[in-house]
């Protein structure tokens, strides 16, 4: 950084944020404010704005809710396994992809596809892969002696099932932002580390992850947030039903279904709130541990 | 040879992978060219017999595709084009300039990510029609041209850009704005054009929120149409999958268009090292 | 300096690039040839609302619905026929999306004052708006600026669908009921007659299991709410009675039919649409004997049944327990909302029963696969020729007689979600029938007692 920190130029900085300031401002800032205050209303009605004043009583009906309970531990169970599984996997096939010139262009679009192809295509054909009589995963695990699953109607499986899903799909988008990643990394390093003899282990181990330690980090970030709001993949996945049993509630699931289908915008509100808070603190986390080990050049 | 073996490793499973990735995509495809029946066959076939070509031009008598088109592009187009701006000026900001409150706006600009976009539903509805902007194209676009992501993407670039290029751009007499446009931004396709590619696929495919700000026919984007092959006995898949092969072709064209800047990266010697 | 001017320059470039699409909406909307009539009358009114006077078409009348495909067409010739029959009211058909997205609609706009005069809506919405106070009751509405010849020949059923606290809150318009689907093949094959009571479906079922026929006797989509019910209710359950005082769900008589659909499945004849989504798909393979479903699916197993060359046709549902006849409807109806001007609401009146006409009436049905919502609708020359070109129509149709509805309360999304659990658990996880409907019951009892 080069600028010492004086009034002119956070006069100048503001110029530059302007733009992006006003619109977030307006469509997230503001709707956020208006939406947690309707967290703490007590018997608000949205319609003609009339409330009791403020209460905290729409918190204790949430945490005494065992449905919230369920749409908590399912969303942490989702967090923690497509989280970091799919910043593996697309790590590794983005250095894959990023090693390879012959055919690289094929292959990076075709992972790629399941970015544009529609959801609803995507949520079909993943309906299909785990059909219990049809489907092709158990086709292959058949071949192996294992019994077929029923994924999608089965309580214990759905969430597997959801799991491996989201993972499969959000492999394009964080492969993509690898690939910028590995892009900025100088192929002089490579090089260097090869006449020093250093294995391939060695310089994924001490030139890639450090170097790419940014990206790396800016894809965990923004791969927590969404996948603690997931919605979208449960939702087309089970048919606009949140799995067999409810197995499958997420906490925006259990949002959605309070403000639109319940009329509760108060209680929708409340567990907004917190997941918000849970999302805050797993994100300060990131950035505690970011200042720790990830390295900027 | 032990160099080759590790290629043709690598280009094994990125063979496999790609299999998975290009299924549904496939059976999109192939479905669209499907009868009514094989479109809901158990297990499904593999490949159309015979092939229905008729399924287009049955999906395009259904809905105004046309128009659809073209409130699409104009809308994706500048909501896209307005949001590169808005990230490229406030990434600047955060990547190069040292001000007051930075961590603080960072923080709460992080912040906005975290809240489940269910909730801004209602509000934002509330905010647009106190504009009187519903069912205009200004509903449609101003309220994307704007995100926390973007300028969080780009602001990563600009950081890996060497300070080096800004001392010398000083040095001949090269101001901060001159600098973004003419040194940083050409160094940063690669992200730049990584942002726009997401972001115009995310507007490009976007539902509710073009359907709940307009009501004419003539105001709506394509992916409205879609809804269009579904009723409450069961969906007539055959031709929602022509219609969305229709509607996605698009983006397929735009990405490979760009993909030469996302491979390409920032010049090598554009990096601190 | 000077280049700070620039980046604001470009953002104006922006703004007015935007602002310039905005004044454009209008000029593109009247050329937009392609939208037909529905292009040309929106231009044309927005016009007349901006200039602030009424222009020769007379009130505008904006009517949302969540009807798309051919659908929409029927809707769109219907609405311009209304509005070429009278010059005081000009209807603006509007679709938004799906019934889910047609609420959400609702809701932004009944927070933003801006909804329409009239909209398509649930049963579960119908509760739901009227306890914000969105929509009116029409009662007083109906009986001064409707044609009481046609209220009066609207099928009783029906208008109680349309009842919530004793206010008539809703005009009755998209309806079906259930219906029987036949696999005309199989029932020639095994040599059975078309069933009337699910004790034949048993035998037919419990025979096939014996013989090793893997093909199910009996299909029902994925939820079994509507099934459950109406064979509940044919068994002597009130289920939930009209004035929500009496909940049985958990009584014997609703426990003995969720039993039999247990065993049913357990036994292997009988089957959930499930991961299949709906049963229209199994059943035009021709994997399935019998299914239940609703009569707006005809046209959507005729194709694929068509082609896999599956005979099939349609007949009233099965009775259960030796009860009298009885179906649920389901579909959609039509309110009017409180926000619009007394003239609005008048005008709403007008279209609404130009819609319910017979001949009108009779006409959405034909199009979409609805029934007719009066008895004048379904004895109408074009509705009785239709039957008989499409003799596949008629079982809904006859049962329009004794279709019933069930009661409207707030929390009846909750209630259906609670349904949706217990039936697989039921079904599923195998939890036992009794317990799981007994304690339905007391969530019910305590939905219905929290919210109204």
């Amino acid at each position: 950084m080069q600028n010492k920190k004086t009034w002119k130029v956070t006069f100048r900085a503001f110029l530059y944020l302007l733009p992006m300031l006003i619109i977030i401002g307006v469509f997230n800032i503001y709707p956020i404010f208006k939406s947690f205050a309707m967290a703490f209303y007590e018997n608000y009605n949205m319609f003609s704005g009339e409330n009791d004043g403020y209460t905290l009583e729409n918190f204790n009906i949430l945490f005494s809710d065992e449905e919230f309970h369920e749409a908590l531990t399912n969303t942490f169970v989702y967090v923690l396994f497509v989280t970091p599984i799919s910043i593996i996997i697309s790590l590794f096939i983005a250095i894959m992809l990023n090693n390879i010139k012959f055919l690289r262009p094929v292959f990076q679009s075709i992972y790629f596809l399941p970015f544009v192809t529609s959801t609803v295509a995507i949520s079909i054909v993943w309906r299909w892969l785990y059909h219990s009589n049809y489907g092709l995963i158990n086709y292959f695990l058949g071949l192996f002696g294992i019994e077929s699953i029923n994924w999608l109607t089965s309580p214990d499986w759905a969430m597997p099932a959801a799991i491996i899903m989201s993972i499969w799909k959000s492999l394009g988008f964080n492969i993509l932002l690898f690939l910028v990643g590995l892009g900025t990394i100088s192929k002089t390093y490579y090089n260097a580390a090869k006449i020093d003899g250093a294995s391939t282990w060695q310089r994924f181990r001490n030139i890639t992850v450090p170097l790419l330690s940014p990206t790396i980090f800016l894809v965990s970030i923004i791969s927590f947030i969404n996948n603690f709001k997931v919605f979208d993949e449960i939702y087309a996945l089970f048919n606009g039903q949140p799995g067999p049993s409810n197995s499958t509630i997420t906490v925006v699931y259990y949002l959605y279904k309070k403000f639109y289908t319940e009329f509760d915008y108060s209680v929708a509100a409340a567990s907004g709130i917190v997941l918000f808070v849970i999302i805050l603190i797993f994100t300060l986390a990131q950035l505690w541990l970011n200042k720790r080990f990830v390295h900027y050049r | 040879m032990k160099y080759l073996t590790g290629k043709t490793a690598t280009y094994i499973l990125l063979a496999i992978g790609a299999v998975t990735m290009i299924i549904p995509f496939y059976w999109m495809i192939a479905t669209s060219l499907k009868t009514a029946g094989q479109a809901v066959a158990m297990p499904p076939a593999w490949i159309p017999d015979p092939f229905q070509f008729g399924n287009y031009l049955e999906a395009f008598e259904v809905t105004p595709f046309g128009q659809y088109l073209f409130n699409s592009v104009i809308v994706t187009g500048l909501s896209t084009f307005g949001e590169a701006i808005t990230a490229i000026l406030a990434a600047f900001a955060f990547a190069r300039l040292n001000f007051y409150g930075k961590d603080v706006i960072f923080a709460v600009l992080l912040a906005t990510m975290m809240v489940p976009g269910e909730l801004f539903i209602i509000p934002n509805f509330v905010t647009l029609a106190n504009l009187e902007w519903i069912n205009t194209y200004m509903a449609l676009i101003v309220p994307w041209l704007a995100s926390v992501f973007s300028v969080f993407i780009v602001k990563q670039q600009f950081q890996s850009v060497s300070d080096d290029y800004y001392y010398a751009a000083k040095v001949d007499g090269c101001s901060d704005f001159m600098f973004l446009w003419r040194i940083l931004v050409p160094m940063s396709m690669s992200a730049i054009i990584t942002m726009v590619v997401l972001k115009a696929v995310g507007s490009w495919n976007a539902f509710l929120w073009p359907l709940l700000v307009t009501n004419d026919t003539s105001m709506r984007t394509l992916p409205v149409g879609l809804q269009a092959f579904t009723t409450e006995a069961g969906t007539r898949f055959e031709l929602l999958m022509a219609a969305s092969t229709f509607v996605i072709i698009p983006m397929v064209i735009f990405y490979l268009i760009f993909q030469k800047y996302i491979i390409r990266g920032i010049t090598n010697t554009g990096t601190k090292g | 300096m000077n280049k700070k001017l620039l980046s604001f320059l470009m953002l104006i470039v922006v703004t007015v690039v935007l602002a310039a699409c905005n004044g454009d909406s209008g000029n593109s909307d009247g050329a937009g040839e392609e939208n037909g009539d529905t292009g040309e009358a929106s231009s044309g009114d927005t016009e007349g609302s901006e200039d602030g006077e009424a222009s020769d078409d007379g009130t505008e009348i904006t009517f949302w619905h969540a009807m798309s495909g051919p659908h929409q067409d029927a809707i769109t010739e219907l609405t311009d026929a209304f509005n070429e029959s009278q010059d005081d009211y000009t209807v603006v058909e509007q679709n938004q999306g799906d019934y889910e997205t047609l609420n959400q609609s609702i809701m932004a706009s009944g927070v933003s004052d801006d909804l329409p005069t009239l909209a398509q809506a649930t049963s579960s919405n119908i509760p739901d708006w009227a306890s914000n106070d969105l929509i009116v009751p029409l009662d007083d509405l109906l009986s001064e600026h409707f044609d009481p010849e046609i209220q009066e020949d609207i099928f009783q059923g029906f208008l109680e669908g349309a009842t919530y606290q004793d206010e008539i809150m809703a005009m009755p318009f998209s309806k079906s009921v259930r219906v029987l689907y036949v696999n005309d093949d199989i029932v020639e094959e095994l040599g059975v007659e078309v069933p009337e009571t699910w004790e034949e479906i048993q035998e037919i079922g419990s025979q096939m299991s014996e013989d090793g026929d893997e093909r199910f006797a009996m299909g029902l989509e994925a939820t079994v709410h509507m099934e459950l019910e109406t064979m509940a209710r044919q068994n002597g359950a009130e289920w939930i009675s009209d004035d929500l005082s009496t909940v049985d769900i958990g009584g014997e008589a609703a426990v003995e039919p969720m039993q039999f659909i247990a065993d049913g499945v357990e036994e292997g004849w009988m089957r959930t649409a499930g991961e299949d989504g709906f049963m229209s798909g199994p059943f035009s393979q021709g994997e399935i004997l019998f299914y239940i479903g609703s009569s707006a699916g005809l046209a959507h197993v005729a194709p694929a049944a068509e082609e896999n060359d599956v005979s099939w046709s349609t007949a009233e549902l099965p009775v259960y327990g030796g009860g009298d006849p009885l179906t649920l409807l389901a579909g959609n109806d039509l309110t009017v909302f409180s926000s619009a001007s007394d003239e609005e609401q008048q005008g709403a009146m007008a279209f609404m029963e130009f819609l319910l006409q017979p001949e009108n009436t009779a006409k959405w049905a034909m199009d979409t696969g609805y029934v007719p919502v009066t008895n004048a609708g379904v004895e109408s020359e074009d509705y009785q020729e239709y039957l008989e070109e499409n003799p596949r129509a008629e079982a809904a149709a006859l049962e329009t007689e004794y279709a019933t509805a069930s009661p409207l309360f707030v929390g009846s999304g909750e209630y259906w979600d609670l349904m949706t659990q217990a039936q697989d658990n039921m079904l599923i996880d195998g939890e036992d029938v009794q317990d799981t409907m007994q304690t339905l019951e007391e969530e019910t009892v305590q939905i219905i007692e929290e919210n109204n």
